[in-house]
């Protein structure tokens, strides 16, 4: 049973994740998903106490749709063009904006999407910089990550680290924001993924479900059916968007990890095994998060926190892929590929009394 | 080799098998065969296989098992055996240039319809090769039960054509067997095609089910009596010690344990190139193979193999891809699948669904087992006093 819906209000809608919307940039009069729709929606929503996640183009809705969107529990995802006409919404950024950066009001409290493209890379770490202040979370998204070349990976390490040390400061003059890749995965303790398909549901303008709006935008064609108030969607090997059928995500600890079934799609062909990249940026910033909480154990509210235990590989798939299997859910290292400070940490967070018998 | 057992592969299995398409062209037209698309136009070119060979030889580290296998395959390879000439002599060669391990490690596989054979050309390369060469030619059994299949296109059996080259191949390559293939129709002429080809003088038989759903209510009954009657005769006439069938294991039936997690088929581990240099997981996911899906291409001899494609068939397991039946099978041992069928009956594009249809296929198979190795327990135990 789903959680909440996605919707997206026009084939322009914002793109707020991995993924790309060819439709966003095209001028012209926006074509809104059909009023009756949107009604159906809603009601279906509201009677099965759905959350709505609304997608917004550019263009402002008419009256008769905000009225309607009012009636739900929902949250506006919204590009910056619109900040002034919701400024409730969570506000969509590209990196490629940061020369409007300036113009978004301070705001403690809010939650900001920051879509960064390769070429934006290099200047990651500044324009996070540039957005301080404005945001309460930050979240991060990678966009056309089947391009990325070794370089680009390295670019990125260089720059999450480079913002771990930024954010570490903060922390120790008080601050608390957090930025998903950096934080995220210090506070779990399981998987806690995008979940498209399981989870959530997309609808589109034209009344199809998807399994997120990544499809939608990319094949209209790979729909999972017409959406119906009638009867729920039933996607078709809809196991294999579960963790219990991913080889690889199932034996992982990147808890933080979007596991995007999209770029899975996209760049193995399989829903359920992600691409090399995708894996090796996780572990990127589980190391940066490893690093951090590492230099943050003296302060509260972090020494609460179980270390992150060091790893030997940037990506899973080295050691699933090997015939001899791992006893350790969790992919153990072997001894020797760990230091001695990370070593005894996992011994007493595997069992705190340790100390006391020893 | 006596009944029962596997016959060892060459390394063991450990080698990497490549396989070229030579051609997509066949004389014969096969009621049961998988490739649906069979033409005339597409044949690979020397400039495509040796890029192909350059690309392999030259990534040590992504092809880095200690043998090679070089498979030859069509269509019909034999069509094409000047330009398999050509292409092994510059497999030798560049192997002996780069000091590549495999150039003392290595095997020219070839699967063919024996119709060329005899021909002067093929008797040259093979003498060429010979030290390095294992050749099969497929026979389905009885003339009744071949010809059934194994037609030309104008629906002739191509029994004889094939079996007058028999003998001069049994001369040059003794220990070899053949690949037999059982579909729906020849069912009931299973027990004596067995008989007929280990007649023939082919001591180990290796036959198989085909892998598609062509099966009916009633063929499993059909399968296992034939299996019934063909214990009954390797026992009457005591060829047990001496003579192998693939239908014969100890080893099917049994539960597996969900421990034991890996995944039956080796695409993927594998490669297959075709014409155009297109690298595929095997010949099961080419384009001339597939009824329903979009061909499952894992990179090419110009770009390299696409590693991020190859990925889920090196992390696919049975576990992920079985349905809870099969899992909780109590005789789940020995029941085998091809992954390219798998995935074009797939409900998605995916090879993580596993097709069941054979579910009565197998249990059939080892009924007859138990029925097999119980009988020739008892007659051993006999003998023994």
């Amino acid at each position: 049973m789903y959680k909440y819906l996605l919707v997206i209000l026009e084939k322009g809608a914002v793109s707020f994740c991995h993924y790309s919307n060819p439709y966003y940039h095209s001028q012209g009069q926006p074509s809104f998903m059909p009023l009756d729709l949107l009604e159906k929606i809603v009601r279906y929503a509201r009677d099965k106490e759905l959350f709505v996640n609304f997608l917004y183009g550019k263009h402002r809705l008419p009256t008769k749709y905000e009225a309607l969107i009012d009636t739900v529990d929902h949250v506006k995802m919204i590009p910056l063009s619109l900040q002034e006409s919701y400024p409730d919404g969570v506000l969509v950024l590209d990196a490629g904006e940061r020369d409007a950066f300036g113009s978004i009001g301070k705001n403690a409290s809010r939650n900001i999407i920051l879509r960064v493209e390769q070429f934006d890379l290099r200047q990651l770490a500044s324009d996070v910089d540039l957005l301080r202040g404005t945001f309460k979370r930050l979240n991060l998204h990678l966009v056309g990550i089947e391009r990325f070349t070794e370089k680009d990976i390295e670019l990125y390490e260089t720059q999450v680290k480079a913002m771990g040390e930024k954010l570490q400061q903060a922390y120790k003059m008080g601050g608390e924001i957090e930025i998903n890749i950096l934080t995220d995965r210090m506070l779990l303790q399981q998987m806690n993924n995008c979940d498209a398909g399981v989870k959530h549901l997309t609808i589109a303008p034209n009344g199809q479900c998807y399994i997120c709006p990544g499809f939608y935008h990319d094949d209209e064609a790979a729909t999972v059916g017409v959406w119906n108030e009638d009867q729920e969607i039933l996607i078709d090997n809809q196991r294999l968007l579960s963790l219990q059928c991913a080889p690889i995500c199932s034996q992982c600890d990147a808890f933080h990890c979007k596991r995007c079934v999209y770029l899975n799609q996209l760049m193995t062909l399989e829903i359920n095994v992600p691409s090399k990249e995708q894996c090796v940026l996780a572990h990127t910033e589980r190391e940066a998060s490893r690093q951090m909480l590492k230099r943050l154990r003296n302060i509260k509210p972090f020494d609460m926190l179980p270390a992150i235990r060091s790893l030997s590989y940037r990506d899973p798939f080295e050691v699933v892929a090997q015939p001899i299997g791992n006893s350790d859910p969790l992919l153990a290292d072997r001894a020797e590929d760990l230091d001695v400070d990370d070593y005894l940490t996992q011994i007493y967070e595997m069992q705190k009394k340790i100390l006391q018998k020893l | 080799m006596a009944i029962g057992e596997s016959e060892s592969s060459w390394q063991s299995g450990r080698a990497k098998t490549i396989t070229f398409i030579v051609t997509e062209a066949c004389q014969l037209r096969c009621g049961y065969c998988y490739i649906v698309g069979k033409n005339e136009t597409n044949r690979m070119n020397f400039t495509v296989a040796k890029t192909a060979i350059d690309y392999i030889l030259r990534n040590r580290r992504l092809f880095d098992e200690s043998s090679v296998i070089w498979d030859f395959i069509g269509g019909e390879p034999l069509l094409e055996i000047e330009l398999i000439d050509k292409i092994c002599d510059y497999i030798k060669l560049q192997m002996y240039e780069l000091d590549h391990p495999w150039f003392n490690s290595y095997r020219f596989s070839f699967s063919t319809n024996g119709l060329l054979y005899g021909q002067e050309k093929v008797q040259r390369f093979i003498k060429k090769n010979k030290r390095h060469l294992s050749m099969s030619i497929s026979i389905d059994g009885t003339k009744e039960k071949h010809d059934s299949q194994r037609v030309f296109p104008d629906g002739r059996g191509s029994y004889d054509a094939v079996t007058k080259n028999f003998p001069l191949w049994m001369r040059q390559f003794p220990g070899a067997g053949t690949k037999a293939t059982v579909s729906h129709q020849d069912l009931p002429l299973l027990k004596d095609s067995v008989v007929h080809l280990w007649e023939m003088g082919l001591k180990n038989v290796a036959i198989n089910l085909v892998s598609e759903n062509v099966w009916e209510p009633g063929d499993d009954l059909i399968y296992e009596a034939q299996l019934k009657q063909l214990a009954d005769y390797i026992i009457e006439h005591e060829l047990y010690r001496t003579h192998n069938c693939s239908f014969f294991l100890k080893t099917i039936g049994q539960p597996i344990d969900r421990s034991e997690d890996g995944n039956w088929c080796g695409a993927g581990k594998m490669l297959a190139i075709d014409y155009q240099g297109t690298f595929y997981p095997c010949i099961r996911f080419v384009p001339f193979s597939m009824q329903n899906k979009p061909a499952r291409v894992i990179g090419n001899c110009f770009d390299g193999l696409d590693l991020n494609k190859v990925r889920p068939f090196l992390v696919l397991n049975r576990s992920m891809q079985s349905p809870a039946q099969c899992l909780d099978c109590e005789v789940a041992s020995g029941c085998a699948w091809c992954q390219g069928n798998n995935y074009d009956l797939a409900q998605t594009d995916t090879i993580f669904q596993r097709a069941v249809y054979t579910c009565d296929m197998h249990k059939a198979r080892v009924r007859a087992n138990l029925y097999f190795w119980d009988k020739l327990s008892g007659t051993l135990g006999r003998e023994l006093g």
